[in-house]
């Protein structure tokens, strides 16, 4: 997991496997951007695998940015990070545009 | 809580522990349906299929996908099984039986962080897949695999409405709700609906707890328990209520209808209107700008009350209010220390204990009453700290019922296994060392005890299948673990030459049937002419007896030629404690266990009688039992040597014989705390254990099976040592050759100990008996 700040956006790469036990880190990560005040953009092509724990975190981070009406895109989300919030219904009606 | 008090090894471990033994249930069942196919019970089916299912469950926390998969495969086609889908004859059990031979091997894989080859498994998978699924396995990276195709009938459809609210525990306890949803879709089509009002801000948010909560509606031909079975390991981590609207045939079906376009959509969520959006004006701002993107944050977060469930379900229908933890896990070094603890208890309250006695009379009895109470506490908690540690040996006894039929099968030798005691219940430790020596005690039987083949039984007037009987019993304390067949028995003409030619013996060594038998135990032996994958290696029996003896166990065989084998392995029922009775040699104090000791007496003169190889044996009832001199076999001065003086603590040896064993005094019962020399210091003959008295002082703890055996080879060595003695001997048929004073035949006399002084020499006097006679009924004695 990696954040990389550029002007006012803070760029998260996330890690193959979201399991419960990265879950801490993807949170501190999430935490440190929301401290800064900045727009996130997360980079999601890697996963392979997500757990609801994970999943909580980036909705909650998702959420979080729009209350402080800061931005927040999951670009390039892998197909099982889309299943995964498929399966545990969030976002299942959300549009995909190229 | 944070992950980073998560200690992964240690849930993994937890884990693979329970896998182990939910893996022994699942084998143990196998064998009852394998001894039976056409009389299935039911529960046993069910209990496969509970132990598959929770692997597979384990296996999700651990994202072991390997084990995933297949399990949920295996698990599929119990499923079918148990809902009589499916017809069980032995083709399908033995499927069965391999498929539990691959779990086995996906969980070592996991346990060792690598992959098993698919290649080794893909048939037997295959076969469950078409069993399972109708179609061979494919592979996927969907755990749940592909949810069943809806052939149901509608009449048989309900309704199922699950409000699943997790507990904030509940991903601490290493549960994944997505693994439930993958689970109830196996079970038809599932409408998902969640619940984000409880999600926190970022700041607010701990990254273990759980947050989300679901309603589900699920239409099914399953039973509600079968929806139960999925919450079965969170019940005590969420709210659950599940209720069925409606009964199949009922109005249930106009319901049905109307959900169906929705749910024929696979089910997906968000198909359902949403209630009330957090922040529906969001939405544009949200949209992601790449291909296979997700936009984020337009999510459907959906109340409660817009699920089409009713409200407040019947609470008769909750498990969660009816779950009970019946069982917890403990870890056993918690336990191991709870025991140490209880020994320096007890160790403690003896010292105390003895204190007593120099208070004054008033205070003493006062004080005796309240050491009487805490004395019977004590006892109770030990009991029951014990009772803990003890598995039945059902455990070990699984194994065996497999790999008699595997290793029959490879031989071409018909055998029956039976077994008996699986009940037996020994202490965890214990258990744990007694699979490799029973595996090897069954080969043995299985490749050298029974007939090459049925025709070779027939001509010898036996039943063309063999039987080998394994049993576990409690005997004088200890465990005994009995392998008997009805085989051929050892050719003791052949165990003797081999052992000839391998140097073990000498050619003229003369040895006697029970001799002979034993050389099976000695290093390198082997009467196996090519060695085998089976046995036949000659590093089995003496490395069997090594392991049991270094638990403090013994290992015996008894063979008759045409008749078949028995061995007998005894190892102490714990390493823990033990009742034992203090005695008193000389100044030396020992133990001896109490479930050893059958009586204690001081035998009259007269019946006390010396062989002629020089073994001393007290008359008894009419029969003749081996008198253990201690004082001898230790060196120990000052003691009583002529048993009419002393006292003889009769004990039962193994097998049933019994010995006596010569003693000053008897100090009294006494539970002591078993301290294992072995740790602390080195094996010694004789000796079990050590233990500390009340006094502070260390005791040992004798081994009166290992004193019997040193007690006859001093008697042996003296035999061989003195061989113008034992011609002398043999010339006399009078008996006590250690007097230089030997009466005649049934003369009593004054007779001297070659060890002993002077004046205890004077004071010995032994009835005669006739040699040959008294020898034979020893032995007789002893056979029984």
């Amino acid at each position: 997991m990696k954040l990389k700040v550029s002007e006012q956006t803070a760029t998260i790469e996330l890690a193959p496997k979201l399991d419960i036990f990265s879950a801490e880190d993807l949170l501190a990560i999430f935490i440190e951007a929301d401290n800064k005040g900045l727009d996130i953009n997360v980079n999601a092509n890697a996963v392979e695998k997500a757990s609801t724990a994970c999943l909580q975190i980036l909705h909650s981070a998702a959420i979080s940015c729009m209350e402080a009406d800061r931005s927040f895109h999951i670009n390039d989300a892998s197909d099982a990070l889309v299943k995964a919030f498929n399966d545990v219904g969030l976002y299942s009606n959300t549009s995909m545009r190229s | 809580m944070s992950t980073n008090d998560f200690d992964l090894e240690r849930f993994k471990a937890t884990f693979f522990e329970e896998c182990a033994e939910l893996l022994i249930d699942a084998e143990t069942r196998l064998a009852e349906l394998r001894h039976d196919p056409k009389n299935i019970n039911a529960e046993d089916l069910n209990a496969i299929f509970r132990a598959v299912h929770s692997v597979k469950g384990g296996a999700g926390a651990f994202n072991f996908d390997q084990l995933i998969n297949f399990s949920h495969i295996y698990e599929a086609l119990l499923d079918k099984m148990r809902h009589e889908e499916i017809e069980i004859n032995e083709e399908i059990i033995d499927l069965l039986i391999a498929a539990n031979d691959i779990l086995t091997n996906l969980i070592q894989a996991a346990q060792n962080g690598t992959n098993y080859s698919e290649n080794g498994f893909a048939e037997t998978k295959d076969k469950l897949h078409n069993l399972a699924f109708g179609t061979p396995s494919k592979e996927t990276n969907d755990p749940a695999g592909a949810p069943p195709e809806n052939t149901t009938d509608t009449k048989s459809l309900k309704k199922f409405s699950i409000n699943f609210l997790p507990k904030p525990s509940l991903l601490q306890h290493a549960n994944e709700p997505l693994l439930l949803i993958y689970e109830l879709r196996e079970l038809g089509q599932l409408t998902s609906t969640i619940n984000t009002d409880r999600l926190p801000h970022i700041q607010n948010l701990i990254s273990d707890e759980a947050y989300f909560s679901w309603n589900f509606v699920l239409l099914s031909e399953c039973s509600l328990s079968d929806v139960e079975e999925v919450f079965e390991f969170v019940t005590e981590d969420c709210e659950l209520n599940i209720s069925i609207e409606h009964a199949e045939g009922s109005s249930g079906d106009t319901l049905y209808e109307t959900q169906d376009e929705d749910l024929s959509l696979n089910s997906q969520p968000e198909k359902l209107t949403p209630d009330k959006p957090i922040i529906p004006q969001n939405k544009q701002t949200l949209e992601t700008t790449k291909e296979q993107a997700v936009v984020a944050m337009q999510a459907p977060t959906y109340q409660t009350s817009s699920d089409p469930t009713p409200s407040a379900p019947p609470q008769t229908n909750s498990t969660a209010a009816s779950s009970k933890v019946s069982s917890i896990r403990v870890d056993l070094d918690r336990v191991d220390r709870l025991v140490n603890m209880v020994g320096e208890l007890v160790i403690t309250q003896a010292m105390l204990r003895q204190q007593v006695d120099n208070l004054p009379p008033e205070l003493a009895a006062f004080m005796a009453k309240g050491f009487e109470d805490l004395g019977t506490h004590t006892r109770e908690i030990q009991e029951s700290v014990m009772a803990v540690r003890m598995q039945p040996v059902k455990s070990v006894f699984a194994r065996i019922p497999r790999l008699v039929r595997e290793l029959a099968s490879k031989l071409g030798k018909k055998v029956d296994l039976e077994t008996s005691g699986e009940d037996t219940e020994v202490d965890k430790t214990v258990i744990e060392q007694l699979s490799d020596p029973l595996i090897h005690m069954i080969r043995n039987s299985l490749d050298h005890g029974i007939e090459d083949s049925s025709d070779d039984r027939v001509q010898a007037g036996k039943p063309e299948t063999a039987i080998i009987k394994l049993s576990a019993e409690h005997r004088s304390g200890r465990i005994h673990l009995i392998v008997t067949d009805d085989g051929r028995g050892i050719n003791r003409e052949r165990v003797k030459s081999k052992a000839i030619e391998k140097g073990i013996i000498n050619a003229d060594d003369h040895l006697n049937d029970e001799a002979i038998d034993e050389l099976i135990f000695s290093p390198g032996f082997s009467t196996a002419d090519e060695v085998t994958d089976i046995s036949g290696r000659g590093v089995g029996m003496d490395v069997v007896r090594r392991n049991i003896s270094n638990l403090g166990g013994r290992i015996t065989v008894q063979s008759t030629p045409g008749k078949g084998t028995k061995f007998t392995m005894s190892l102490p029922l714990t390493l823990a404690v033990l009742d034992g009775m203090v005695i008193a040699i000389g100044k030396e104090k020992f133990i001896i266990s109490l479930t050893s000791i059958i009586e204690s007496l001081r035998p009259a003169a007269k019946e006390l009688h010396t062989l002629s190889n020089g073994a001393d044996v007290v008359s008894l009832r009419g029969e003749y039992i081996r008198l253990i001199r201690l004082y001898e076999l230790f060196n120990i001065p000052g003691a009583q040597p002529d048993p009419s003086k002393a006292l003889v603590v009769v004990v039962e040896l193994e097998g049933g014989k019994q010995a006596g064993i010569l003693v000053d005094e008897l100090l009294g019962q006494q539970q002591v705390v078993i301290k294992s020399l072995e740790e602390n210091y080195d094996p010694v003959a004789g000796i079990s254990a050590a233990t500390i008295l009340g006094n502070g002082m260390v005791a040992l703890i004798l081994d009166v099976d290992g004193l019997d055996d040193m007690a006859r080879l001093i008697t042996n060595k003296n035999k061989a040592i003195t061989p113008e003695r034992d011609l002398q001997d043999h010339s006399s048929p009078p008996l006590l050759k250690r007097s230089s004073t030997v009466p005649t035949k049934h003369q009593s006399g004054p007779v001297g100990d070659t060890n002993l002084n002077d004046e205890n020499s004077k004071t010995h006097e032994y009835e005669l008996l006739d040699q040959e006679k008294l020898d034979q009924e020893l032995e007789a004695a002893e056979q029984n």
